[in-house]
């Protein structure tokens, strides 16, 4: 494990993060970060396996929708074309 | 009487029936439309917003912005991806109008990371390796939900949506640089977050890496 790395938080990787400005980033400093996610055995490691997790959870069927919230969506898409038609009508 | 539950929607399974029906506002073609794809984009709605109730206002806003705009839809990419954009700019307009969160400096995100990390944990505190499907998948939806704003919509967006680089940070409206960064910063508080999930294949991983396996 290397140095200042507590379970997959790796402080070296936090440490260079932090000299990065998020909005504006200085690209020297994205690319130390890019090599050392690269180079570090822990960070490689963390990231695969977090990629896996996301990967399954990409595919992880989404809960059902509430009947509620359905028939709410369903009346204001059918109101909706409802006042349309009207006010076609009108036209 | 027919029972909502009876009613046959099969006649709806050709996407170009289904647009024909949504052009005519059929209440039999929304309710098609709503169970083929809303649990997807509510999960999506939710990853990007954070929370449920916002979550759900997207839903419909960007369902009734689909059906006023379902005449101009060309078909060049299916329903379901141009619905997906559709969520996606709604729930983004959604966050630019909050008031914009402070950066996300590294420290106040480790801070911010051992809370959640505490919260996580205390829910299972020895997830053994046979708890490790839905949980895990619950965890990492709660650990997303938990992200700042600006480093959750880029994780959403690049990984688990999987746009390229440039789509994403062409909606968020930032180079694409500092999407790489904000995609780091969110892997990294991630990877802390899911320690207690992650942490026996990695470290199985590590040492196979070192030669102690």
């Amino acid at each position: 494990m290397n140095p200042g790395t507590t379970d997959l938080y790796c402080c070296e990787l936090a440490a260079i993060a932090a000299r990065c400005d998020e909005n504006d980033p200085d690209e020297s400093v994205l690319t130390e970060m890019e090599q050392h996610v690269a180079n570090c055995p822990i960070c490689r490691g963390a990231e695969s396996r977090l990629s896996e997790a996301v990967s399954r959870y990409r595919s992880y069927a989404a809960p059902g929708v509430s009947q509620k919230f359905e028939s709410t969506i369903v009346t204001r898409l059918c109101g909706i074309s409802k006042r349309d038609a009207e006010s076609e009508g009108q036209a | 009487m027919e029972k909502p539950w009876e009613i046959d929607l099969s006649i709806y399974d050709d996407e170009q029936e289904l647009l024909r029906g949504l052009r005519r506002r059929d209440r039999l073609a929304c309710t098609c439309l709503l169970k083929e794809y809303a649990p997807r984009l509510l999960r999506l709605s939710m990853q990007l917003m954070g929370d449920s109730d916002e979550a759900e206002d997207v839903l419909q806003e960007a369902f009734i912005r689909a059906c006023d705009q379902i005449d101009s839809f060309r078909g060049e990419s299916g329903l379901g991806t141009w619905l997906h954009r559709i969520v996606i700019n709604t729930a983004l307009m959604r966050l630019r109008k909050r008031r914009p969160e402070s950066s996300t400096d590294i420290e106040s995100l480790a801070e911010r990371a051992d809370g959640t990390w505490q919260s996580v944990a205390s829910d299972s505190a020895e997830p053994s390796r046979e708890l490790l499907g839905a949980e895990l998948l619950e965890a990492l939806d709660r650990s997303v939900a938990r992200l700042p704003e600006s480093l959750r919509t880029a994780f959403v967006l690049r990984d688990v949506e999987e746009l390229s680089t440039r789509d994403a940070a062409e909606l968020l409206g930032i180079s694409e640089s500092a999407l790489k960064v904000r995609l780091h910063r969110a892997r990294l508080a991630l990877r802390k977050e899911m320690t207690p999930y992650l942490t026996d294949s990695v470290s199985e991983d590590a040492q196979h890496e070192r030669g102690d396996g």
